[in-house]
């Protein structure tokens, strides 16, 4: 069964109207319905511009981008918000909201211009708020809680949309490690429920967890564009990055491919070697030379 | 689920909706004439009712034509210019903004001021200044565009340029006029009074000010959404360029007819929504209201000392300057996180 | 180091021109007349030396500023007030006026560099002017005294002997103080029969809203008690503060106390009376149930002001509207001319002394415009 396409990218170039240079050039590609796709590409290269430009807050100057058929920036917002969730990188409100009323906002996407929110909508974002595990934080002034707790609350605040696509940018760039498996958690479960999910990440390694596809860019262009095993090898990525990574197949010890980053001299890491002269770093901190 | 918050709110709400009404009884009844309460209600009975008048015609035209309008403007203006602080510190993600930012109150001055300059009509110091008042804000507007959108400090900077503009605009009116009559007259007519109030200039601002208050109202929680800047509020659904711009409408209206009424009054729409929000929050779904009912009573009360508290009328403007400043230099100090 | 010190007395120096040259204070000792010269002393007590013939003066003050066509020495006056220059009786009066320097608007705002440029021989003005005259220039000022908004008839008789003696015109001053006792005693005659609880109160409201007034403590009161009239706002005091935006003397007060004080006549200012019989707020009180209230004339300067044609006219013109029937065979406009030829040497024609009346005399509206070059 294939599934229907639901945002199209169209040989779509955008460049800001005060630079001349382009932020993004000629990039195509579809998401599905229910797809995952993790934008991958080096800081500057349009990742966010992208997603902006895919929500419609920019026009492409080049190309088409639509949702559904329809050009992103022509859909007037109330009907966009029903579709699509975007979880921004974003500062903490200049106003001590509580963080259910924070959430509560995403509800506007299903209310008149002049109306409240009633039970129904406290419901959903009670829902999200437990999604997302922040319920304890339910109560508390947005400007007394962490990095990694905002971050959830917006993604909250995007469930409580309750749209079918969502789209993140960098959710987890400012998040401990404990915050950001819990944020993946909160995708991994999303995209478990069909919940189309284009996120712009630094994290390699995060696509090998959850994408179903991935997107490199680099210098305003497509750099690859596949499944994770396709796009995820140490040439591209060393094209992308400029630095060496190595992937390693744990499939039988923890299910999955692991990416790490190399430092840029190209230092291996081995393995404890009796023989060596190297210094080496093992659990516990004793060295052995 | 927490409820206890929002009943807190809602006895908040109850309780100020309480103190504007006796605020507004007891202004009813105070003043340098004094009339026993015994004969106010006799001339509301005779004006609900249409009963012939059992006291002297004086006595009823200070209760039903000197004291009631002043008390409907006060609660208007007081009100009106609160809620449009509270709205606009909303959109401009800012506490620190009053609906004086875009420029209508130098635009309605100098209105005002040419007006006086010109003619001798009371009335027609009234829409100059109106009219002054909007445009403005036009100008701020026009000025501000960017690719058909008003980035927020193209507005604000438009805004003090605009400001500056007549405020000179205003200078020079009041150096060209006549230093023993029109220039005295300028400088007072600014200064602010509710001193010259009259029933009809109620009934053409009152509907004005009141359909902006309310559609402000109905707004208010769409409002918050504002706060979370433009793109945010977009991918919620809210076309943030038109909100924006109704709000701007609404509370430049409220504004211009506050100026209109009597004069430049400030420090209203920069303190009482903060006030407001030390009890109940930053949502406007509970500001909004507070904001009203505390800015009416605020105002009611600050009126009722200006005319009583010594034989001539302090002007209104300096009495919200004297109890305001200080008050939001108390409340800087005790909430500084609170900002 | 050297340098450093050269360099900060180079700075110095540019000091030392600025506060070096201008003299100050006139000689302490006693001035001295010569023949060519002669001493003058102002109300504060100070001597002030002027040239025996042909000195040039310039007069700093509203009311003030008619005493010299009434003394006949205009042509002496080589500076004047803008406000007085404005009235368009006072240009027909004495039409030189048109063309001199004002460098004086309202009280404190000097032109100090028009001043210069007329170079008087002295100031003569108050002491706010005066200060700034005497802080900015070398020119001696006259100092007058009093001349606030609660002068009493008396005052005002000193006050014009002093110019009297300042511009030694001291005859042409006793024919003003001898009119003004004269008037004073003919009111006297004609009122003598007025019981005092049928004397009408007055209520004067200027302003477009027509609430500044001017309380028991201003000279209204003694131009009023002199036409056998009461300020209806006896009771309040309006020198004591004073309200940005009003002259001093006025204050404005809240229409409740206007409608307690249920004047019956009300003397506005600007605007027309049919703005208050018309108006809501205004209903109720006598002067408004009566149709008695009246636009206040402007001669040769503000009768609003306490002057030497005011405090002649005013009363007169009071006590007509007040009591008509107590002057049934008196003529305004007679007596009007009669007041212009004799103090101010001027022939009024009976269509202006008409518009004075009527209070349809008035002023030119844009006064910086209106400077001829």
């Amino acid at each position: 069964m294939k599934n229907s396409v639901r945002i199209k990218v169209d040989s779509a170039g955008f460049r800001y109207p005060s630079e001349r240079k382009l932020v993004f050039e000629n990039l195509s590609f579809s998401v599905e319905e229910g797809e995952v796709l993790f934008l991958l590409g080096p800081n500057g290269t349009g990742k966010s511009t992208l997603l902006k430009t895919i929500m419609g807050f920019l026009i492409p100057e080049r190309g088409r981008i639509t949702l559904d058929g329809e050009e992103t920036a022509k859909i007037p917002p109330p009907l966009m918000a029903k579709k699509i969730a975007y979880v921004p990188q974003s500062q903490v409100s200049p106003f001590p909201f509580r963080v259910k009323d924070i959430v509560l906002m995403g509800r506007s996407a299903h209310l008149d211009p002049f109306a409240m929110p009633g039970r129904r909508d406290e419901k959903a974002a009670w829902e999200a708020m437990e999604q997302t595990g922040i319920v304890h934080l339910a109560e508390r002034r947005c400007d007394s809680v962490s990095g990694g707790e905002w971050q959830l609350v917006l993604i909250a605040r995007a469930l409580s949309q309750a749209a079918d696509i969502l789209l993140l940018d960098e959710p987890t760039s400012h998040l401990d490690l404990g915050n950001q498996m819990k944020v993946l958690d909160v995708i991994g479960d999303l995209a478990e429920r069909g919940i189309t999910i284009v996120i712009a990440t630094h994290f390699p390694d995060h696509a090998l967890l959850h994408a179903s596809t991935v997107a490199i860019i680099r210098e305003a262009h497509m750099l690859g564009y596949g499944s994770p095993e396709e796009t995820i090898k140490p040439e591209i990525l060393k094209a992308a990055y400029g630095i060496e990574v190595h992937i390693a197949d744990l499939s039988e010890t923890l299910g999955r491919k692991i990416c790490i980053p190399l430092s840029p001299k190209g230092e291996r890491i081995r393995g404890p070697k009796e023989d060596s002269r190297e210094k080496i770093l093992i659990k516990g901190g004793d060295y052995d030379s | 689920m927490e409820v206890s918050q929002s009943k807190r709110s809602k006895s908040i709400l109850l309780v100020l909706f309480i103190i504007l009404i006796l605020s507004m009884l007891a202004a009813l009844s105070v003043g340098r004439y004094q009339v026993p309460v015994k004969k106010i209600l006799l001339v509301l009975e005779s004006r609900i009712f249409g009963t012939p008048l059992k006291v002297e015609e004086r006595i009823a035209t200070v209760i039903l034509n000197v004291r009631l309008p002043r008390i409907i403007a006060g609660f208007l203006v007081g009100a009106g210019l609160a809620i449009s602080g509270a709205a606009f510190q909303a959109i401009f993600k800012n506490p620190l903004v009053s609906s004086q930012i875009l420029g209508v109150a130098s635009g309605a001055g100098f209105g005002a001021a040419i007006a006086i300059l010109l003619s001798e009509s009371l009335v027609l110091v009234q829409i100059s200044s109106f009219f002054f008042g909007l445009l403005s804000v036009f100008m701020t507007y026009m000025l501000s565009r960017v690719r058909k959108k008003a980035p927020i400090l193209m507005l604000v900077l438009s805004g003090i340029v605009v400001s500056s503009l007549f405020s000179a605009l205003t200078s020079m009116t009041k150096y060209i006029a006549d230093p023993l009559n029109k220039m005295p007259a300028i400088t007072f007519w600014l200064l602010g009074s509710l001193n010259h109030i009259a029933k009809k200039d109620l009934y053409v601002l009152g509907p004005i000010m009141l359909a902006a208050m309310a559609t402000i109202f109905i707004l208010r929680w769409r409002i918050n959404l504002l706060t979370m800047g433009d793109e945010e509020a977009r991918s919620m659904g809210v076309r943030s360029e038109r909100l924006k711009g109704i709000i701007i409408i609404c509370a430049t209206l409220i504004t211009a007819a506050s100026v209109c009424l009597c004069g430049i009054i400030g420090w209203i729409g920069l303190v009482i929504p903060h006030l407001g929000r030390l009890l109940v929050g930053p949502d406007n779904r509970n500001l909004i209201p507070v904001s009203v009912l505390v800015g009416g009573s605020f105002l009611i009360i600050v009126d009722c000392i200006a005319r009583t508290a010594s034989s001539s009328e302090i002007p209104i403007g300096v009495l919200t300057a004297i109890i305001g400043a200080p008050l939001f230099a108390i409340l800087l100090r005790r909430n500084r996180r609170e900002l | 180091m050297k340098k450093a010190i050269c360099l900060f007395l180079l700075f110095l120096m540019p000091l030392g021109l600025v506060f070096g040259t201008g003299s100050r204070e006139s000689a302490v000792s006693p001035a001295s007349e010569t023949p060519s010269t002669r001493v003058v002393k102002d109300m504060l007590g100070n001597e002030i030396v002027l040239p025996a013939k042909g000195a040039t003066y310039a007069v700093f003050g509203g009311p003030v500023s008619q005493i010299p066509a009434m003394l006949g020495v205009s042509d002496s006056v080589v500076a004047v007030t803008k406000g007085a220059q404005m009235m368009e009786l006072m240009r027909l009066v004495d039409p030189s006026i048109v063309n001199k320097p004002a460098p004086r608007s309202t009280s404190g705002n000097v032109n100090v560099e028009e001043l210069l440029l007329a170079d008087p021989d002295c100031v003569i003005s108050f002491d706010t002017d005066g200060n700034i005259v005497k802080n900015q220039t070398s020119i001696p000022v006259i100092f007058l005294e009093g001349g606030d908004m609660s002068v009493t008839i008396d005052e005002m008789k000193e006050e014009v002997r002093f110019f009297g003696k300042v511009f030694d015109a001291e005859e042409r001053a006793e024919v003003f103080v001898q009119f003004l006792e004269k008037t004073v005693a003919m009111l006297e005659k004609r009122l003598s029969g007025l019981p005092a609880d049928k004397q009408k109160r007055i209520f004067i409201g200027e302003g477009p809203s027509h609430l500044a007034t001017l309380g028991g403590d201003t000279f209204i009161t003694h131009w009023l008690k002199a036409a056998g009239l009461k300020n209806a706002v006896l009771d309040i005091q309006t020198t004591t503060e004073h309200q940005e935006g009003l002259h001093s003397g006025f204050l404005e007060i809240s229409m409740e106390q206007v409608i307690k004080s249920n004047p019956d006549i009300i003397i506005i200012d600007t605007g027309k009376s049919e703005e208050i019989y018309n108006s809501p707020r205004w209903q109720g009180i006598k002067a408004v149930q009566n149709k008695q209230v009246y636009n206040i004339p402007t001669g040769i300067f503000l009768w609003t002001r306490p002057s030497a044609e005011s405090v002649v006219l005013y009363p007169v013109w009071l006590a007509v509207k007040a009591y008509p029937e107590l002057f049934s065979d008196f003529s305004m406009v007679d007596f009007m001319k009669d007041f212009y030829k004799t103090v101010f040497n001027y022939e009024i024609s009976d269509e202006n002394a008409e518009r004075v009346i009527q209070s349809k005399m008035g002023r030119v509206v844009f006064s910086q415009i209106d400077r001829k070059p």
